[in-house]
């Protein structure tokens, strides 16, 4: 498997797992959480939809040549922008979905993204400070 | 000039304008997004057997860089659908 299915696979995995997560904590938390967690499913799904879609869309772009790259990953852009704009609109008008969690659903991808670079920086941080024997014999001098 | 207007659908329309004005901001990543991809066609080119890093960083890059629009899309709907200036 390519290092970009591979990491899209983690993406994924990692999302489904905070939604599941989301949807514990409202379903312990709310009295009635069905809304929400519709909102939650909602937006999480069309975000990691249009991930893969995105995904697809490089991929196919980086073979591409150099005049017919722009025009052809700004029109899938605005593509995925529309279906966006589509999900919020559908969930701002039902009354059975709440818009507020299909944004934080929308938002979940780059949660990951960037709570798995801070992990990695905090983890690969401390894993230096404890590897590092110098550092620890020139404080002590 | 504003004879007949109500107020309320003077915020309306104010609030419409608004929206549109906030789905703007879908326009800056769109071209960050292409040109991004151009670059990194050109980085492939040059050095093809790191085609897979260089998707990798650009498709998380990219995922990142494309909520920015979002967020001018949420305003927008919120704005249109949710009426917050009408009390």
């Amino acid at each position: 498997m390519s290092l970009i299915e591979n990491t899209q696979k983690k993406i994924f995995k990692r999302v489904i797992i905070l939604a599941l997560l989301v949807i514990g904590i409202l379903f312990l938390t709310l009295p009635n959480p069905k809304k929400y967690v519709y909102g939650i499913i909602f937006g999480a799904t069309i975000n990691l939809l249009n991930f893969r879609l995105m995904s697809i869309t490089l991929s196919k772009s980086v073979n591409m040549p150099q005049h017919k790259i722009m025009p052809y990953v700004m029109a899938n852009y605005f593509s995925r922008y529309i279906i966006y704009g589509v999900v919020l609109a559908v969930a701002a008008m039902a009354d059975y979905i709440s818009l507020l969690t299909a944004i934080l659903g929308i938002f979940m991808v780059k949660i990951i993204i960037i709570s798995d670079t801070f992990y990695d920086t905090i983890f690969k941080r401390n894993k230096n400070k404890s590897i590092d024997p110098t550092s620890s014999n020139s404080k002590s001098k | 000039m504003l004879e007949g207007i109500t107020s309320e659908a003077f915020i309306l329309g104010c609030s419409a304008i608004g929206a549109g004005l906030a789905a703007i901001a879908g326009i800056g990543p769109g071209i960050g997004q292409g040109y991004a991809a151009g670059k990194a066609a050109e980085g492939v080119g040059r050095q093809p057997e790191a085609q897979g890093d260089i998707i990798r960083t650009m498709i998380l890059g990219q995922a990142v860089a494309e909520t920015t629009g979002i967020y001018g899309l949420v305003i927008a709907m919120i704005l249109l659908f949710v009426k917050p200036l009408i009390g």
